[in-house]
Formats: C-alpha cells, structure tokens, sequence
C-alpha cells in the first residue's frame, strides 16, 4: 500500500459507517404503529 | 499439450504461491469478507424488515383482489389506500439497494483491490475504486431490472393460476438462467475492470477458468457440510478456516484474465 491509500480507506471507512447510521435511522423515519406491529409479527414468525 | 502447462493449472499454481507470499493481504479479504456479511446481515435485519411489513400490509389487501380474479393489479397498487404503502415500499428497497451498493464498493471493493495486488496485477487504490463503483452501477441496474421482470412475472404467474391452476411457470427458470449469466458476466468483469470482459477472453479458457472456480467451491462446500451436523461454534469456526478459498478464487481469475488477455 502507497502512503496516500490511507486517506482512501479512511474515507471509504467514513462512507461505510454513514451508511450504516442511514440504516439505523431509517427503522424510526419508516416506521408506523401499524408496520412496528407486522415487523414484530415477522421477526416472531421467522 | 501437458497438463502442467496449460495457462489454467499453471496459473492455479501461481496464485497459491502468490497467497502464500502476502499472508498479511489475504487476511485482510478474508476479514473483509466476513465484515460483507456481517455488513448484510446487519442491513437486511434493519431494513429487510420493514419491508417485509410493508409488503404484509400491501399483501393483506392485494389477496382479496387475487382470490376475486381482478386484473389490473399493477394499476390498483398505485390508488387509493395502497398508494402510500406502495411508495413506501419502493423508497425503502430504493434505500435497500443504495446500502447495499455502498456496503458493496467499500468492503468489496477493497477485497478486490488487495486481491488484485495479491495476484501482481498493478493498480493505484484511488482509481481501482472509482472504477469499480462505475462497474457496479452498471451491474445494479441490471440486477435491478431482473428482479423486477422476475416479481412482475411472479405476480402475472399467481394470476394466471387463478384461471388455470395447471399453468407451468415458465418465467422461473429463464430468471435463473438470467441472474446465473449475469453473476458469471460480474465476475469476469473484476479481471480488468471492464464491463465486456467476458466477450473478449477466449470460450475455452472462459469455460475451464469457470469450471476450476466452482470446482474449488464445491470442494470447500462439501468439506464445510461434513460439519452440518456439527455444534455451531465448529461450523462456524471451519467455515472462516475455509474462506481464504474466495481469495484464492478472485486472485486465480484476475491472473487467468490478464494472462489470456496480455
């Protein structure tokens, strides 16, 4: 690896959490009482 | 010809020698790979899920419709009271494949650039993963659209049961063979990075790097089932023994590809 791949894969290590925090935001943006109750009933079901 | 010459045993060597002198950057695929999964697993349990509600509820009012024979279904998914859930729906597998995409190019990516330094096959990280980010929209739009025709079908076929129940599905096995070509098309493209790879390398030597691919596959898959039964802690640990094999696959191909193509 050259000295400026670093800079790279720290902003690709960047992109990536963002992308996660995304995920985890999007549960609560999406989420109404009525999909909460059908997400519980699939998780149960799987 | 001796079989010891041939390009695909010899570069089959080759690439194992060449694993066996950059162990630092074969884990790091290997650890890249296992973050991939655990990446996926950790997106679909969050999002997987909310679309599986989603389409419970779009599911729970499109099946009367079905079971009363009405057509025009498409249509009816965009008015009234599913307009909302349906456009839900679609942002939320939009936002699904945007993660995926991302979580692709930045674990993937990587994976395939240590991969490709593995197998000497020269390339600066910056342009390596710009250019593997352009290659992948490409393949995303693709996957996308299969999978589209592949629901659009699927719900064309439950229908089409309800007049005659008899009816073969014959979508079905042309949308396997389309996401088959397409995963081959997508592996062969990572060789060199360009999109119609798969045109330019010679059928033969295409079809024996193909067959040795999956032949190293099916022989770690059977290993790996031998511990089917096993407790989960071994099953797991011999299925992360076994993944250097993913490496070994990648690094074979970029130096097959280059070879037949230099």
């Amino acid at each position: 690896m050259e000295k400026g791949d670093w800079k790279i894969v720290v902003i690709l290590a960047i992109v990536l959490l963002l992308a996660v925090l995304l995920a985890v935001n999007l549960g609560r943006l999406f989420s109404t009482p009525v999909a909460t109750d059908v997400v519980r009933q699939v998780v149960n079901a799987t | 010809m001796n079989l010891a010459e041939s390009v695909l045993v010899r570069e089959l060597l080759r690439s194992l020698d060449c694993m066996k002198k950059n162990p630092v950057f074969v884990l790091a695929v290997v650890g890249l790979d296992l973050l991939f999964v655990i990446f996926c697993t950790f997106i679909y349990s969050l999002v997987g899920n909310q679309i599986a509600a989603h389409a419970v509820l779009i599911a729970n009012q499109v099946s009367p419709m079905l079971a009363q024979g009405q057509t025009g279904l498409l249509a009816k998914l965009f008015q009234g009271s599913l307009q909302p859930l349906t456009v839900k729906l679609l942002v939320l597998v939009g936002l699904f494949f945007v993660l995926l995409y991302v979580g692709y190019v930045v674990l993937q990516g990587l994976a395939w650039w240590f991969s490709s330094q593995v197998a000497q096959s020269a390339h600066s990280l910056r342009k390596y993963v710009v250019l593997f980010a352009k290659l992948n929209v490409l393949w995303l739009v693709l996957f996308a659209f299969i999978k589209l025709l592949d629901v659009f079908l699927g719900l064309r076929y439950q229908l089409i049961r309800k007049f005659a129940p008899s009816a073969l599905n014959v979508s079905a096995p042309i949308i396997t063979v389309l996401f088959v070509a397409l995963g081959i098309v997508v592996f062969l493209s990572y060789g060199r990075l360009r999109a119609r790879e798969f045109l330019k390398i010679p059928f033969l030597q295409g079809s024996g790097l193909l067959a040795m691919c999956v032949i190293l596959f099916l022989v770690v898959w059977a290993i790996v089932d031998l511990f089917s039964t096993a407790r989960f802690e071994l099953r797991l640990l011999v299925q992360i023994l076994f993944l250097p094999i993913f490496v070994l696959i990648r690094v074979y191909m970029i130096r097959v590809v280059n070879h037949v193509r230099a």
